[in-house]
């Protein structure tokens, strides 16, 4: 009823939404088992004991809850995990308008406690330890950034999408899929002082700025500098190619994927997730956690045997240092599966070619993370662990991306996240100019004009 | 305003509640307004020829007016809850299997009060506990004792410890105090709660009187709000609510 709220018992539904409204608060503020259930129809007794009422349900696709079964839902509502259950027997799958088709939930024993207190224990030590501390208002970090501030302006003109100096977002001609791209490279150009803002008009506030050509030479010079720098390395070079190409991609002459990941070569990027300071700090820190999860695990079962999956492992950036350690520490002995998964057959080849021979565990397998783990050939609640790697940001839906990842795990398995948590004009600049990067249909919890997730993403379990 | 014939006039309601339902377990509410999403929601089923928006907000700052106005018109009366940017519906998703019981919450001869138990589903679960657990069990019912209940009372004595009954207004505080003092000087202890209690007199909004309409919701409101007001320093194992 509290769901129904049928015309008719207007008294009753209010009632009914309240008590659902109260039961929830009381179970906050009580310290005792709060539970609710909601009744379907009972046929049994009391008024709608009728045979008229009871054809009327059956048309409508209800069957009546008998004593038994209630009795069996109200003993598994009083020892189970959740505070409010409905119990309704339906003979037709829509009788109830406003129940999940695609989605159930299932509750998984839980034969072990959770490792979570460790693994964070261990983690939190891990990162005090850090030995670099990134300064991103280093002289030479802003230096970079006006760079290529003035080089995302340059190559916009170039283009002409500025008439004396001014532009209207909703005048610009271009393929739309880089619409929402050209806005915040606008938007970012304003913070900056390069461009006036005013609503969806934005007009160059310089104009006499330095010609193309030395701007670029101006570059070359510093990138000397920069290029000595490991953290910096991979960066300059990912977004001298992208910002280079830029006019190119913009016109649909070439393909961002093509200058990303030049004749098919994953070089370029790859140096952005591994061999370079920040990465492999990250990384590290991943598989150790990964490392004091199994450790916990097998304290509790000596037997245990480890299934780790890998949502969109790419080039491998963390599976390698995963391997690594698992190597190091002879836990590798201990793992049944590495499930290596990705949306793309070449990232799986690729694997299969750098890791299979020396990590025998190694399975590759194609996993949209968006889509259900089940219909995909997954077997749900069987991975220990789940890790992911700047990867789950480039999803429609947060929410439904999380919910699939955990389908994949078992009762106190662990999910490990290496995301973002910043967005800078690099990653704009770069990978930005995918597609994917755009997909997010969620805005509200992503960090603005970006689809990165913030870390309060841990309060959407 | 259906006296004066709006019934059959198109109308836009927009009603809006404040931290009014929940979204999750770790989201705090006032259930004080909650009843309005029961009400609005029936009325928008009665006369489909309003618009209604039923909104639930969180704080008194930030409402997306712009948004408000842009969420699609539920024929149902549906709530959008707006918590932290994010706009919810309230959707049903079904167990695939069945939960594992470990541990069962009821207690082998435990003391349970049933309020509106002596008859429906509340009896049907007094039985259960009666025949599995020896539970001694306490109906709270307005009616005075009569003989329907006796029946019921001499027919449950065959299986086990004979139910009690107690004849007491749970809509009102005194009544329910003096009935837990009763219960209180019989047995030490009490190990859980049952809401049970029912009042169905469904009419139309425009063919129910004060009196209906008060009488069905009071049954709920008022009683959950005695029953946590009177036994809230109860070292109970357990309350329960049973809503149809």
């Amino acid at each position: 009823m509290s769901f129904l709220k049928s015309a008719g018992q207007s008294n009753y539904a209010s009632g009914c939404t309240f008590k659902d409204a109260f039961a929830s608060q009381l179970a906050k503020e009580w310290p005792c088992t709060v539970r609710l259930i909601n009744w379907g129809y009972w046929g049994s007794f009391g008024v709608v004991n009728s045979e008229v009422y009871k054809e009327r349900m059956a048309r409508a696709g209800m069957d009546s809850i008998e004593p038994p079964e209630a009795m069996e839902t109200l003993d598994t509502l009083l020892a189970g995990p959740f505070d409010q259950v409905a119990l309704v027997k339906i003979t037709k799958p829509t009788a109830i308008k406003h129940m999940s088709q695609e989605e159930w939930v299932e509750y998984y024993q839980e034969p072990f406690p959770s490792t979570i207190k460790k693994v964070e224990k261990r983690m939190l030590e891990k990162i005090a330890l850090n030995t670099f501390i990134p300064n991103e208002n280093s002289n030479s970090s802003t230096k970079m950034h006006r760079f290529l501030c003035e080089l995302l302006l340059k190559q916009l003109q170039s283009l002409m999408l500025f008439e004396e100096g001014s532009l209207r977002l909703s005048k610009v001609k271009l393929n739309p899929i880089y619409n929402r791209w050209l806005e915040e490279s606008l938007t970012v150009l304003a913070q900056n002082n390069y461009l006036n803002r005013d609503k969806d008009s934005f007009v160059i506030i310089d104009k006499n700025t330095k010609e193309s050509s030395l701007l670029w030479a101006e570059w070359d010079q510093h990138k000397v500098e920069w290029l000595k720098d490991d953290n910096k390395k991979p960066y300059v070079l990912l977004v001298e190619q992208t910002l280079r190409c830029l006019p190119a991609i913009l016109k649909g002459e070439q393909l961002p994927t093509d200058t990303l990941f030049p004749d098919g070569s994953m070089e370029l990027v790859e140096k952005i997730y591994k061999h370079n300071p920040i990465a492999d700090f990250f990384n590290e820190i991943l598989a150790d956690s990964i490392l004091s999860h199994i450790e916990e695990r097998l304290t509790q079962d000596a037997s245990t045997k480890i299934k780790i999956l890998e949502i969109g492992a790419g080039t491998g950036g963390t599976s390698a240092t995963v391997f690594r350690k698992l190597y190091e520490s002879q836990l590798d002995k201990k793992v049944q599966e590495y499930c290596y998964t990705d949306l793309s057959q070449a990232f799986l080849r690729h694997a299969e070619e750098q890791y299979a021979p020396q990590s025998p565990y190694l399975k590759g397998k194609i996993f949209n993370v968006e889509q259900s783990p089940e219909q995909q050939d997954f077997h749900l609640g069987s991975y220990n662990i789940v890790i992911a790697t700047n990867v789950l940001h480039a999803t429609r839906n947060i929410r439904q991306t999380l919910r699939n990842a955990k389908a994949l795990l078992c009762n106190n398995g662990c999910l490990l996240i290496n995301e973002l948590s910043q967005n800078t004009l690099f990653h704009h600049l770069t990978f930005g100019l995918l597609e994917g990067w755009w997909l997010y249909e969620d805005q509200e919890i992503r960090i603005p004009g970006s689809p990165l997730l913030s870390p309060k993403i841990g309060k959407l379990f | 305003m259906l006296n004066l014939g709006y019934g059959s006039h198109s109308l836009k309601w927009t009603i809006l509640t404040q931290k009014a339902l929940p979204i999750g377990t770790s989201d705090a509410i006032n259930p004080t307004h909650a009843s309005m999403h029961g009400l609005i929601s029936s009325m928008a089923k009665e006369y489909p020829i309003w618009e209604v928006r039923l909104v639930d907000f969180e704080s008194d700052e930030d409402w997306p007016m712009h948004e408000l106005f842009a969420l699609p018109v539920s024929i149902d009366g549906d709530a959008f809850v707006y918590r932290s940017g994010q706009w919810y519906t309230q959707k049903l998703v079904p167990f695939q299997r069945p939960l594992p019981v470990q541990k069962s919450k009821y207690r082998h001869n435990g003391v349970y009060v049933v309020i509106g138990g002596a008859s429906g589903i509340g009896a049907v679960w007094s039985e259960v506990m009666i025949r599995n657990y020896q539970a001694q069990i306490i109906w709270i019912g307005r009616r005075a004792k009569d003989t329907t209940i006796q029946s019921k009372i001499d027919q449950l004595s065959a299986i086990g410890p004979t139910p009690e009954y107690i004849s007491a207004d749970a809509t009102d505080r005194e009544s329910l105090q003096s009935a837990y003092e009763k219960i209180k000087q019989r047995h030490s202890k009490i190990n859980g709660i049952v809401h049970s209690a029912i009042v169905l007199l469904d009419h139309g909004i425009f063919n129910m009187t004060e009196e209906q309409f008060h009488a069905a919701l009071s049954t709920k409101v008022d009683v959950s709000v005695r029953m946590a007001q009177v036994f809230t320093k109860e070292p109970l194992d357990f309350v329960l609510f049973f809503p149809l």
